[in-house]
């Protein structure tokens, strides 16, 4: 494919934006141990003993009247001395961060989580102490029905031009408007293999799901995540991405048990697998792909061509938000071009603002992992609510793989 | 109740230890502890698994009996793990009974030490068990050795990892119910069927094996009942691939979180393992009556 | 009490006797080969099984460098300690008070007990996790009330952990310590009490030093199933990591010869306290006529397979139906 780049970044770009840990989220999960296990529940309180959780003092809410560092100005007195953002690793570009808390006199506390539900638990815990929060595109049509999140008022947002934003990315149906949510990251589903191994020239899932369990049978592996895998069963076969149709849904779910037992694995952790060739084709993630790329020169990822899934990681405001002025002077400082610049050259997620894009370096921008073509995206939908709550979703995917 | 105050002189079935209600006084914290931390949680999961699933996930109360009426509709996923599970349960019969037999009949003295050293790989995580496998399966394991005579294999992420993850594990807890019904076994009908001429086989057929059976049914009760509920071994040496109850519980919680059915789910099979194990432990005790040897079943 | 072996008589029985025999040593072989496999390729300097590159101990240091293995670590000696403290005490306390007990009380704990240790490990922890979820839920606006300043928020954590692993330890401490009990030669305690000795004094001076083998087996019991426990702590264990619980996350990321490290740390601890264990019921052989070894693992062995599985049920059943009381 002509248009495509050199999928790998340059070397010398690796060891400029080399930090410690670049991990995905479900990596970091692995690298700290993190467990799983809050995920999805209500009413999950932050413990005593994380370290993670940061707890905002009472005194300081609504603007205490605790000292500023020395260097700061004196607009900090209103805006408090801390805030918290809640957000999935390695999304924040540290220096950017720092300088942020120079400028501002607010220190940040970033907790970390490595799921949309962990997420969710707490914010529905509710006195979480966090302040901005950057939850999944499918999540927040039920944060906004459940007041999880409060509306963005502009207002307060001086920076923000909306022309300068891709249209792609905003107004969507999550959250029209953008009343509640303005995207930090987004990112794509797609197929990550070795080219050394997989000698076809991966188009679309319905390519991927014939040769899966033909060609490359014992070799591919599929994410265990009902909305990307049967989501990408669907695109392939031709429905939608977010169909719970249940007819579709019996074709979907046929294809794929008659699959899985050719299947090398289910399991959202793609990389190792992949990494060390006992898997060469996988559903996988911007991220993902983006790392096995990096350290593997055969590795390739691409959007496929019949569609995908689209997702966004977007900044909002909790609705029980301690700290609000806070809360809007981080964003503000954060959704400047330059800044935001920063943040994607760190993470190297892509973001939603074509200011930004412009800023960015050349290796970066044209990198078709980061940033696939228009006509790719073009085809991509996003995964919505219904989706993620449908429980004929969640059925179909325990029959799947619990089918012999 | 009666209160054992009477003078220490009492002999006969006399508790040892200090008497009275002071002492009876001990049983209050761990009652205590059982009741918030068992009792409790139990009831929750009850009164959950009465309820509805809330449009986002998570519990809406209810008063209803949906979940479970649909546990038979969605059950049938299951039948292949059970499957899987029974098999498991079998192959780690063939594999412990053996062992079991060896150590009853051929270890003299040195039984108890075999019968610990048995033990012994239960004392350890059930974690690194499993990683064992994963370890000797994965692509830099076996397999590479293998590759290197030519034979190209994938051995984990298959239900022969399962398989072979089940008998691993859950070897000792087989034998040793067997073994120790065969070591309570009179050696004097064995004697006497020798002396009726019986050949070693025909012996083992038809007193052995029928004696030992409670501790065949035993051993195989605690297998299959707590593979039926596993959640590692699927996961690590199945590739995601096979989905036991535990698998389904974990997901029911962590990813569609719908608590009402796994609440259902999770109730439903307590009751199954308690009802099971009852059944078990009453017929046992009605067969094992005073003056009958070992137990005949 | 070696029985008379019945000599193989023809060459067929002799042949099935050798052939049982061998197998009985491939079986033994099954059982721990695996184990030391692992132990072994974490003293492997070369990245993989088939590279044996030499004896090594960077594994060890990159482990021991790793700050979220230090601090797992550290929160699993801080449960399992805790668990083994609570469980003693409640088990060992809960035991006695039975012994003195009749009748329906005793007939009730008993079954509590029972339920205690064959609910599967994964109900256990899912069930914990609702309830606690739900009950802090409730509580945190009440302290929030109370203690407006900076109020206490109670969440899940060590803390938790330590209250789940308790439940199922404490009641495998008073089993052994029941059986142990039962077993007891009340000859000794009879003749203490026909030689005017108190009740108190009678049990400080003659039954608990029989008792304390199965005591102290309980605690090292405890203590290594909480260690162990992997399935029961993921559901409670909130943002605390134990580790089993980063060694699963990290083994999910890939096989490394870092998780081999780990684990063998794992088991160092885990036999560590077994021979401890086995020393201290050796060293009071003498104290009963009681095979205390036995009863170890009779009781726990059974008792004690309870925890074997991530779902696991209670080998209670063998304790109480194959070794009917």
């Amino acid at each position: 494919m002509t248009e495509r780049r050199d999928t790998g970044l340059d070397p010398h770009e690796v060891t400029r934006l080399a930090i410690e840990r670049r991990l995905s989220r479900r990596q970091f999960l692995a690298a700290t141990g993190a467990t799983m296990a809050t995920a999805a529940l209500a009413a999950c309180a932050p413990p005593a003993s994380s370290t993670a959780a940061s707890q905002a003092p009472a005194a300081s809410s609504g603007g205490g009247a605790s000292a500023p560092a020395a260097s700061a100005p004196a607009a900090s007195a209103a805006l408090g001395d801390t805030m918290t953002l809640a957000t999935w690793p390695n999304y924040h570009n540290p220096d950017v961060i720092k300088a942020f808390e120079q400028q501002s006199g607010v220190k940040v506390n970033l907790t970390v989580f490595g799921s949309t539900e962990e997420m969710e638990a707490k914010i529905r815990a509710g006195n979480s102490g966090i302040d901005v929060v950057v939850p999944s595109n499918y999540a927040v049509e039920g944060w906004v029905a459940d007041k999880l999140i409060q509306a963005i008022d502009y207002a307060r947002l001086p920076g923000f031009k909306r022309e300068d934003w891709n249209a792609r990315f905003m107004d969507q149906a999550f959250d029209k408007g953008n009343t509640h949510t303005l995207p930090k990251n987004w990112g794509t589903t797609g197929i990550a293999y070795r080219s050394n191994k997989v000698t076809d020239d991966i188009k679309s899932w319905k390519q991927f799901f014939e040769i899966a369990g033909t060609k490359y049978a014992g070799k591919t592996v599929i994410v265990d995540h009902q909305i990307s895998s049967i989501g990408s069963a669907a695109v392939g076969m031709g429905y939608s991405l977010n169909t719970i149709d249940p007819t579709e849904m019996a074709a979907i779910e046929k294809m794929l048990s008659a699959l899985k037992p050719k299947l090398y694995a289910i399991s959202s952790d793609v990389q190792p697998p992949l990494r060390n060739e006992d898997s060469w084709l996988t559903i996988a993630w911007t991220g993902d792909g983006v790392q096995v790329a990096r350290d593997n020169a055969d590795a390739r990822y691409v959007v496929a061509e019949d569609g995908g899934e689209l997702w966004i990681d977007s900044y909002s405001i909790a609705n029980d938000a301690p700290h609000v002025a806070a809360a809007y002077a981080f964003l503000d400082y954060i959704l400047t071009p330059t800044n935001a610049a920063l943040e994607t050259t760190f993470c190297l997620f892509p973001h939603a603002n074509d200011k930004v894009t412009a800023l960015l370096d050349p290796a970066i921008r044209d990198n078709a992992i980061i940033y696939p073509s228009p006509e790719r995206l073009a085809k991509l939908e996003y995964a919505v609510n219904a989706t993620y709550n449908s429980p004929l979703r969640a059925e179909t995917w325990a029959r799947i793989k619990a089918s012999a | 109740m009666v209160a054992a105050s009477t003078p220490v002189a009492a002999k006969g079935r006399s508790p040892a230890g200090p008497r009275g209600a002071p002492v009876r006084l001990l049983l209050i914290p761990a009652a205590l502890w059982y009741l918030v931390f068992l009792i409790a949680p139990l009831v929750v999961l009850a009164i959950i698994s009465l309820g509805e699933r809330a449009t986002n996930g998570g519990y809406e109360p209810a008063l209803t009996l949906d979940q479970y009426a649909s546990l038979a509709t969605r059950f049938t996923p299951f039948t292949n793990t059970i499957v899987l599970a029974f098999g498991g349960t079998v192959m780690c019969l063939l594999a412990g009974y053996p062992l079991a037999y060896v150590l009853a009949t051929r270890a003299g003295s040195w039984k108890t030490v075999l019968m610990a050293l048995i033990v012994i790989p239960l004392w350890t995580s059930f974690l690194i068990r499993t990683y064992a496998w994963m370890f000797i399966l994965g692509s830099n394991g076996v397999p590479r050795l293998l590759e290197s005579v030519g034979i190209d294999v994938q051995l984990l992420n298959t239900p022969f990892a399962v398989l072979l993850g089940i008998v691993y594990n859950y070897l000792p807890l087989m034998a040793l119910p067997i073994y120790v019904s065969l070591e309570r076994l009179d050696r004097s009908f064995l004697e006497a069927s020798r002396d009726l001429g019986a050949g070693q086989v025909a012996t083992f057929r038809q007193i052995t094996l029928p004696l030992s059976a409670p501790g065949v049914i035993s051993g195989c009760l605690l297998v299959f009942l707590p593979v039926m509920g596993e959640y590692l071994i699927p996961v690590l040496l199945g590739g995601g691939k096979t989905y036991f109850l535990g698998n389904a519980l974990a997901d029911l919680f962590l990813q569609s979180r719908n608590w009402p059915f796994g609440s259902a789910l999770a109730t439903a099979f307590v009751l199954f393992v308690l009802v099971v194990v009852g059944l078990y432990t009453w017929l046992a005790r009605r067969l094992t009556a005073p003056g009958r040897e070992g137990g005949v079943l | 009490m070696a029985r008379p072996r019945p000599r193989p008589v023809g060459r067929a029985e002799w042949l099935i006797d050798r052939a049982l025999r061998s197998y009985a040593v491939l079986a033994y072989l099954f059982l721990f080969v695996p184990i030391a496999v692992v132990v072994i390729f974490s003293f492997n300097a070369g990245r993989h099984a088939a590279e044996l590159l030499g004896f090594s101990t960077r594994w060890y240091e990159s482990a021991w460098s790793n700050v979220f293995v230090l601090k797992a670590l550290r929160n699993s000696l801080l449960i399992a300690t805790s668990t083994m403290i609570l469980a003693t005490v409640l088990g060992t306390t809960s035991a006695l008070a039975l012994e003195s007990s009749r009748g329906r009380l005793k007939a009730a704990f008993e079954q509590l007990t029972y339920v205690a240790i064959i609910v599967p490990g994964i109900v256990i922890g899912i069930a914990a996790l609702l309830f606690l979820v739900t009950a802090f839920s409730w509580l945190n606006p009440w302290l929030a009330y109370f203690a407006p300043e900076s109020p206490p928020r109670l969440g899940l954590g060590a803390h938790s952990v330590v209250a789940t692993h308790t439940l199922f330890t404490m009641a495998i401490v008073n089993v052994l310590v029941r059986t142990r009990l039962r077993g007891m030669d009340r000859a000794l305690i009879e003749a203490s009490a026909d030689l005017y000795a108190s009740p108190w004094r009678t049990f400080r001076q003659v039954t608990f030093p029989q008792l304390l083998p199965a005591i102290v087996g309980g605690a090292l019991l405890a203590f290594t199933f909480s260690f162990d426990d992997f399935i029961v702590a993921f559901f409670t264990a909130g943002q605390d990591q134990t580790l089993p619980i980063y060694l699963f996350a990290s083994i999910r990321r890939g096989v490394t010869p870092e998780a081999n490290a780990i684990a063998t740390v794992l088991l160092a601890v885990t036999i560590g306290s077994m021979v401890v264990t086995g020393l201290l019921i050796r060293r009071s052989r003498a104290v009963g006529p009681v095979d205390p070894a036995r009863a170890l693992a009779a009781a726990a062995g059974g008792a004690g397979g309870g925890r074997a599985g991530s779902g696991s049920t209670a080998a209670a059943v063998p304790g109480v139906a194959v070794v009917p009381e």
